[in-house]
């Protein structure tokens, strides 16, 4: 069983009165532990494919699978529920509520699904811990550093133990030492806890820290490879001979 | 649900101002009602006290069934106290008469004459005593005075005053002063004296009757089984008489007082609309600037309904606190009022229990009504637009769908009262359902026309502000349905204020006197009979045949004509006016409806015939011929139509003499009879009521003036029905001025709607602000920019209020056709519309201008980073 498999999805979006094909026909597959980076210049269709792995649209056609289970397959409410459980988000605006404090905010899938006190506070403390926030736990957001806010996030996206995590652009709002941390965070996440991420950047050097990079150009797959051995200089370079000979 | 309400929880701690606001709002409106029917309560409860006060906290007492005021003969009081249930039987003998000083001169109005029996009367010592001390001798003419009565007479203990009769004058002794509310004392001062004396002075051929006996029982009487006993005994020693006990009396007075109570609700429930639309705007306004929150509960799980609730709890939590808040400050406006006015407020300031309950749960429907569609609207927000790094303008969704669901609704009311369906039916579905349809109807409608306004009139604006119309484009349509909100809130006001107001107006101008009308009318509250009525005849003022005597009685209905299954708001009782058809058909010049005057007199004298007006025909479709049953003193009799007129008012003339009786009977529509058929039917002996046409060669007004002086000499009252109807006039435009306060009271609550408003648009628009500053928009245009949109939405609180309000009215004036049987032809007072119009306009500039005066003041980088912030 696979965590995530994409199968052939194609989707076109009306922008003024022309059409434009977001994706066209994309499969790709990623492994139970694997950290797949998806990189792509402005319009290639990056942030539609995580739409659609978040069952946050539908495609035109073709399938995504997440723990075998057909996302199209479910009504709006079925679908809610499994991004609940099965899917994590991390947003690039961290999107934390600002009258929540860090705590609550983490806590916000587990509180939604009515999960008891005693297994919520147990989550929390541990992964509170895990990410380096506990005595950050009752500040709000506006009180917390970026890189705080986003490890914040990510401990949301984390706390229901999800099938994946689809983070989008996690570290467009942070400066370069925030970055890191949060990609160190992820890397670990991934080495670690065997947990399956999905990330879109078109930082090389945040992509960098994934185990694969795909890159999509024009709605399309044009290579996946390993970054094994491969810092980012070298990976921004195969990212724009990519580009330039697809 | 912990976690939902912890969120509505915190939206409310974000925006405390805009919460408080809203807050003040659903508490005003909360408050308003438990005012408005605590000061019902409390009015109630001063009506109860003032009956036991002035009639004696008794069990029970008898009257004449339909004729108030006629004599009960002694044998009646005889009977009572051989009763062992009976502790005494108090015969009284009122009226009402005119009070002269020493020399002759008239002192004040009319004063009420009580002439009883001391000591089985004590219970008149609730009164307090001022000075002096009560009369003990059965027949000296001593009389105890209220202040009021007093203070008329320039007099003081040991002084004597005069009550007059039509040919004789009755010299009394002022032996004590009692104190009476001011309130009631200025509007009719009260005179007691011995029974006897005045049952002498009076009725000298009838010197036994009283007009009411009050009955005080033994302890330990099942009063039921004493009126059940007597309801068979007593028409056996005299017929035509009513027994009631205490409870009944109240409990008719309570359902008399039944449309007051209906009123009092009805003013609350407007100002609870009001706070629907501004709790609706303020919900709109959170969910509108929540989008990207919402969409990211959506986006980590969170279902639509969860969403929903998330608003609903709002909702309910401002409702609550308004309640909280709302209801002491009920009690605190009515202590208040009962505390500055303690003369109005004789039992002081009651709080209505089963008013504040309204209130509650008013409020809090009123509040899930209001989260309707903005919990519709956030349980819509799309979980990709957390994925967007900035959050777009929230479309004005359904806003053509709410604009052809509103049209609908507009149809539902006309289509009830036009329906020609049953009267009941009618009268219930206008109420619970046409009512607020149009009200809800013309709110979906806003949206669209709130839009239509903005591109209207924001050209016309800019021009006069000085300002580019891009600027001003799009002020309102950026955020329909909250400015709908607001401007819906606004309607609510106006829409009440034409309603009443053109409602009034039209009622009394439809009463039209006809051409030919009697000089003046002559009152004898205690009635005169034929020596006296021959007296008042030959007197030189009055022209040789030109006094017409009038038999007054207020039957009920054989069968129901006016009123309306399960409300007591129309009576289904009636004026029966007894005349001597050949000379007051002459004397009344009367409009024609059906049949004519000559085939009316004739039929009248066959008896059982009578005259009755328009409100019939309409109503019933009763023409000439046609069968009319009324409960007489034999059963019910058939009467059969002999004409219709057009209501001349003498009804409304009688009234206003006479509101003691209006108040015990209410009656609607008019019947013209004969004399001997009042007499036969209705048990009515003495005369009360008399029109003349008086003799002089002076001007009609001094004519009547001296006449009047001549009259108050005799201790007869006159009315000239033209000065009459003015006195009418200006007590029905005081009753709209109060009922306008309803009106006025819903825009002061929606007063904070649009302050909410626009502060809420001049916070969302922050960094837009700040950009326009920054290259280089001046202050003065900030300032205008503000005022401009605080003016759009005043114009479309205007527009919509006037649309709403002559939708509503027309309405209302078919019911009345349809209720009342009364359709005068429609009269718009444009005067107090326009002032609350202006009212309206001036309600939206003022609430603008802290928000704008704050935001021109504003540095351009405050602007822009608190701006930012909330992007």
């Amino acid at each position: 069983m696979h965590p995530l498999i994409v199968k052939d999805v194609r989707k076109k979006f009306r922008q003024g009165d022309r059409w434009i094909q977001a994706l066209a026909g994309i499969s790709l597959t990623v492994e139970q532990g694997n950290f797949l980076a998806i990189m792509g210049a402005s319009g290639s269709g990056k942030s539609t494919l995580l739409h659609l792995m978040a069952g946050l649209t539908n495609p035109d056609d073709g399938q995504v699978l997440i723990n075998d289970t057909d996302l199209s397959k479910m009504n709006d409410r079925q679908l809610t529920l499994f991004r609940r459980h099965q899917i994590g988000l991390i947003f690039q605006a961290f999107n934390l509520i600002p009258t929540l404090s860090a705590e609550e905010n983490l806590r916000l899938p587990l509180l939604l699904d009515g999960t008891s006190d005693e297994q919520i506070v147990a989550k929390s403390d541990s992964l509170l811990a895990q990410l380096g926030l506990l005595e950050r736990r009752t500040h709000r957001p506006d009180a917390l550093s970026g890189g705080e806010q986003q490890r914040i996030a990510i401990g949301r996206a984390l706390i229901t133990d999800p099938a994946v995590i689809l983070a989008d652009e996690p570290t467009g709002n942070l400066d370069s030492a925030n970055s890191q941390s949060v990609c160190e965070l992820l890397h670990k996440l991934c080495t670690e806890q065997h947990r399956t991420i999905l990330m879109v950047t078109h930082e090389p050097s945040v992509a960098v820290w994934a185990s694969e990079v795909a890159i999509l150009k024009d709605g399309k797959l044009v290579t996946r490879f390993a970054t094994e051995g491969i810092d980012a200089e070298a990976l921004a370079i195969r990212y724009q001979e990519a580009l330039k000979n697809n | 649900m912990k976690l939902i309400f912890k969120l509505a929880l915190a939206n409310v701690r974000t925006h405390k101002v805009r919460m408080t606001l809203t807050v003040a709002a659903i508490a005003l409106s909360v408050s308003l009602i438990v005012a408005v029917t605590s000061g019902y309560a409390s009015a109630q409860a001063a009506a109860h006290r003032g009956i036991s006060i002035f009639i004696g906290s008794t069990d029970a007492q008898i009257t004449r069934n339909q004729n108030l005021r006629g004599g009960i003969g002694h044998a009646v009081i005889e009977a009572l106290e051989k009763d062992p249930d009976v502790l005494f039987a108090d015969g009284r003998l009122e009226l009402s008469s005119s009070l002269l000083k020493l020399d002759g001169t008239p002192a004040g109005g009319l004063a009420q004459v009580i002439g009883l029996q001391r000591p089985e009367a004590d219970n008149v010592q609730g009164l307090r005593m001022e000075q002096g001390h009560w009369f003990e001798n059965p027949q000296s003419n001593d009389a105890v005075i209220d202040q009021v009565a007093m203070e008329r007479l320039q007099a003081k203990i040991g002084d004597e005053f005069i009550l007059p009769a039509i040919d004789r004058q009755l010299k009394l002794r002022i032996i004590g002063v009692v104190h009476k509310p001011n309130i009631l004392a200025a509007a009719m001062q009260t005179i007691y004296l011995p029974l006897k004396t005045l049952q002498e002075f009076m009725l000298p051929q009838q010197s036994d009757q009283v007009s009411r006996v009050l009955i005080q029982f033994r302890t330990g009487t099942d009063p039921q089984a004493f009126y059940d006993r007597w309801s068979v005994k007593l028409p056996a020693i005299e017929p035509d008489l009513r027994l009631r006990l205490s409870s009944q009396t109240h409990r008719d007075m309570d359902k008399n007082l039944q449309g007051l109570e209906v009123v009092s609700y009805f003013g609350g429930s407007v100002a609870m609309l009001a706070a629907m639309f501004i709790i609706f705007s303020s919900l709109s306004m959170g969910v509108s600037e929540r989008q990207r929150t919402l969409a990211m509960l959506r986006a980590v799980g969170a279902v639509r309904s969860q969403l929903g609730w998330l608003v609903v709890s709002e909702a309910i939590f401002l409702a609550c606190l308004g309640i909280i808040i709302g209801i002491p400050l009920g009690v605190l406006w009515i202590k208040l009022l009962a505390w500055q006015f303690d003369f109005l407020f004789t039992a002081g300031g009651v709080v209505n229990i089963g008013g504040a309950i309204y209130a509650a749960i008013g409020s809090l429907v009123t509040a899930l009504a209001a989260s309707f569609l903005p919990a519709l609207g956030a349980m819509r927000a799309s979980p990709l637009e957390a994925m967007t790094p900035l959050s777009s303008a929230t479309p004005n969704r359904g806003i053509h769908f709410s604009l052809i669901v509103g049209l609908l609704m507009l149809c539902v009311d006309p289509l009830v009262l036009w329906s020609g369906a049953n009267r009941n039916v009618v009268f219930y579905l206008h109420c619970i359902l046409g009512v607020p349809t149009v009200m809800v109807g013309w709110f979906l409608v806003s949206p669209v026309l709130v839009n239509g306004i903005e591109r209207l009139i924001g050209p016309v604006l800019a021009k006069v502000f000085g300002l580019r119309l891009a600027l001003l484009r799009q002020q309102l349509s950026r955020s329909t349905w909250r400015s709908a909100g607001a401007a819906a809130a606004l309607m609510v006001g106006l829409a009440v204020l034409i309603v009443t107001q053109t409602q009034g107006t039209t009622a009394i101008a439809g009463w039209k006197l006809p051409d030919h009308f009697p000089d003046a009318f002559i009152y004898s509250y205690l009635g005169l009979d034929a020596a006296d009525q021959k007296k008042l005849a030959e007197l030189p003022e009055i022209r040789p045949g030109g006094l017409s005597p009038i038999a007054m009685a207020s039957p009920e209905f054989g069968v129901s004509v006016f009123g309306i299954a399960g409300a007591a708001l129309v009576p289904d009782a009636t004026m029966f006016f007894g005349i001597d058809p050949d000379q007051a058909l002459t004397m009344l010049d009367l409009d024609w409806r059906d049949g004519n005057p000559e085939d009316a007199k004739r039929m009248l004298k066959l008896g059982r015939h009578v005259i009755v007006t328009q409100e019939y025909k309409q109503l019933r479709g009763l023409g000439v011929n046609d069968k009319l049953p009324l409960k007489t003193n034999q059963g019910v009799v058939d009467f059969t139509i002999a004409g219709v007129v057009w209501s001349p008012g003498i009804d409304v003339i009688t009234s206003t003499h006479d509101l003691s009786l209006q108040f015990d009977q209410r009656t609607a529509a008019s019947l013209f009879g004969t004399l001997e058929d009042a007499k036969t039917y209705f048990g009515v002996e003495r005369i009360h009521l008399f029109a003349a046409n008086l003799k002089g060669d002076v001007e009609k007004s001094q004519l009547i003036t001296q006449f009047k002086t001549t009259m108050r000499g005799k201790g007869l009252d006159v009315g000239d029905v033209r000065q009459v109807k003015f006195m009418i006039q200006q007590i029905f435009s005081r009753l709209l001025q109060l009922a306008s306060t309803i009106a006025y009271a819903a825009m002061a609550v929606a007063s904070v709607g649009v302050t909410n408003t626009i502060m809420a648009s001049v916070r969302s628009r922050r960094w837009h602000l700040g950009v326009l500053r920054s290259i280089g928009a001046t202050r003065g245009q900030i300032l205008r920019l503000i005022l401009a949109e605080a003016i759009l939405l005043g114009l479309a609180g205007i527009i919509l209020g006037l649309m709403s309000g002559f939708h509503l009215e027309l309405d209302a004036h078919h019911a009345w056709g349809v209720f009342f049987g009364y359709e005068p032809p429609l009269v718009v007072p444009f005067v107090p519309i326009l002032i609350g119009a202006a009212t309206i306009m001036a309600v939206s500039i003022l609430a603008s201008l802290w928000p704008a005066a704050h935001a021109a003041r504003s540095q351009p980088l405050t602007l822009l980073s608190a701006g930012r912030a909330s992007i």
